[in-house]
């Protein structure tokens, strides 16, 4: 029997949970980074770049390299999504190495969604360009007919990972890093005066996890590249 | 094309809210067993999984509405003017390049038609200064022959009259001389027909 005060219970509305959390704040600092480094850049473009303008045309020629290289000029019409997923997972993984700073890029949750969204889109636009000839891709041309009973299922299979490799190396690849800088700064105090050895390896790690940081994105924006030209051109 | 781009990814975009669905309804069933070992890595815990998915997606095309609406069109729009303004400088550089060899070739002729002209002038007058000294040669030959002649007749009558003069300066010497040796007064007469006719030997 209902209770006559039911009728005043808050309930969320929507079937799944959408809490604004450390992870959501962090996207949001990185968009909003990422917009004020271009805001700024672009401000007022002149036509010999200021230092900022210069770093906002790199970004902009680097990315356009990776799709002109990789895809070809029929890749052009999505620079603005690529440049989209270089800049979301640049700054996610440079911002999480600010100390305290979340790192969203690091939850699998988030790199298998966009690997998934990458790769989905991806198949979409191949089946879309060459139909049904698209799955021509699983056959490679030139391989002796009596193999493809072996080679077809592994290209599938290795086809379907892709979202898997693509969002585990990503995210991995913060995990370990963090997890090893935040293992030496617990050295660090414990050891007291000698703590000053791992102090210096957290140091060097440091540096080298800002290269992995820019890294894991060109590595992340280049397979997405090299999975859309494997739609538009197939092999 | 970049349409259907946008169209695929929407449609990605778009069926990411129910594949979060799937995710919170995994996410119940496997509580029971998450509890169990809470202390495991937050990563893996699916609780996190449809906020994760549903502000991603959020900011995501945040991101990417403001990257082709806001800052891909400024960033080509310099990039094209730099591009063309460079394209504008080479283009007048080749303008000028073209309009300078122009002048070059210009002056070129120019300098042949003044160096034919010189040339031709050059000739003419060493013509005309060859004809003009000819002439004054043949004059000045002609006017020295005239005197030359003249001055022969001169030396002719000359030497008739200074003849003339030895004839009797002779006569005298031989009268002077035969009175002298053999003491006989010849006439004048007679030494002056002796003497014609000794010259007439010696002739």
């Amino acid at each position: 029997m209902a209770s006559p005060i039911e009728q005043f219970q808050v309930k969320p509305v929507l079937p799944f949970d959408v809490t604004f959390t450390n992870s959501a704040f962090a996207m949001a600092v990185a968009v909003g980074a990422a917009y004020l480094l271009f805001s700024r850049g672009m401000r007022d473009p002149g036509m010999i770049p200021s230092r900022i303008q210069s770093v906002c045309e790199m970004i902009y020629e680097f990315v356009r390299g990776i799709i002109d290289e990789n895809v070809g000029r029929e890749g052009r019409p999505y620079l603005p999504v690529v440049f989209t997923l270089f800049l979301f997972i640049l700054f996610g993984n440079l911002l999480g190495m600010v100390p305290g700073f979340f790192t969203f890029t690091s939850h699998i949750i988030v790199t298998f969604t966009m690997a998934v969204v990458v790769v989905g889109s991806v198949t979409l636009i191949g089946i879309a360009r060459h139909g049904t000839h698209f799955f021509s891709l699983f056959a490679p041309a030139g391989a002796p007919k009596f193999i493809y009973p072996i080679l077809v299922p592994i290209e599938i299979i290795s086809y379907l990972i892709r979202p898997i490799s693509l969002s585990v190396r990503l995210a991995v690849n913060m995990t370990a890093g963090h997890i090893m800088l935040k293992s030496f700064a617990g050295f660090t105090v414990a050891m007291g005066v000698f703590g000053i050895l791992p102090l210096v390896a957290a140091v060097g790690l440091t540096g080298l996890e800002i290269v992995i940081a820019i890294l894991q994105a060109y590595v992340f924006t280049v397979l997405s590249c090299l999975y859309l030209n494997d739609a538009i051109n197939l092999h | 094309m970049r349409r259907f781009g946008s169209a695929a990814f929407g449609w990605c975009v778009a069926t990411l809210p129910l594949a979060a669905l799937a995710a919170t309804e995994a996410a119940d069933e496997m509580v029971e067993v998450d509890a169990q070992h809470a202390e495991g890595m937050p990563q893996l815990d699916p609780d996190t999984f449809a906020s994760q998915i549903f502000w991603l997606v959020v900011f995501f095309a945040l991101l990417y509405w403001l990257v082709s609406r806001k800052i891909l069109p400024a960033i080509e729009q310099i990039l094209e003017t730099r591009r063309r303004r460079i394209a504008d400088d080479l283009d007048r550089a080749a303008a000028l390049r073209a309009e300078a060899e122009e002048a070059y070739t210009r002056y070129e002729s120019g300098l042949a038609d003044a160096h034919a002209a010189a040339q031709a002038r050059l000739a003419e007058v060493r013509e005309r200064v060859q004809t003009e000294q000819a002439e004054r040669q043949a004059k000045l030959d002609a006017d020295l022959a005239a005197r030359a002649k003249e001055a022969q007749q001169r030396i002719r009558a000359a030497r008739e009259q200074a003849l003339a003069g030895i004839d009797s300066v002779a006569v005298e010497a031989a009268r002077a001389a035969t009175s002298r040796l053999i003491g006989v007064d010849v006439g004048e007469d007679e030494a002056r027909r002796a003497m014609q006719a000794v010259r007439g030997e010696a002739a």
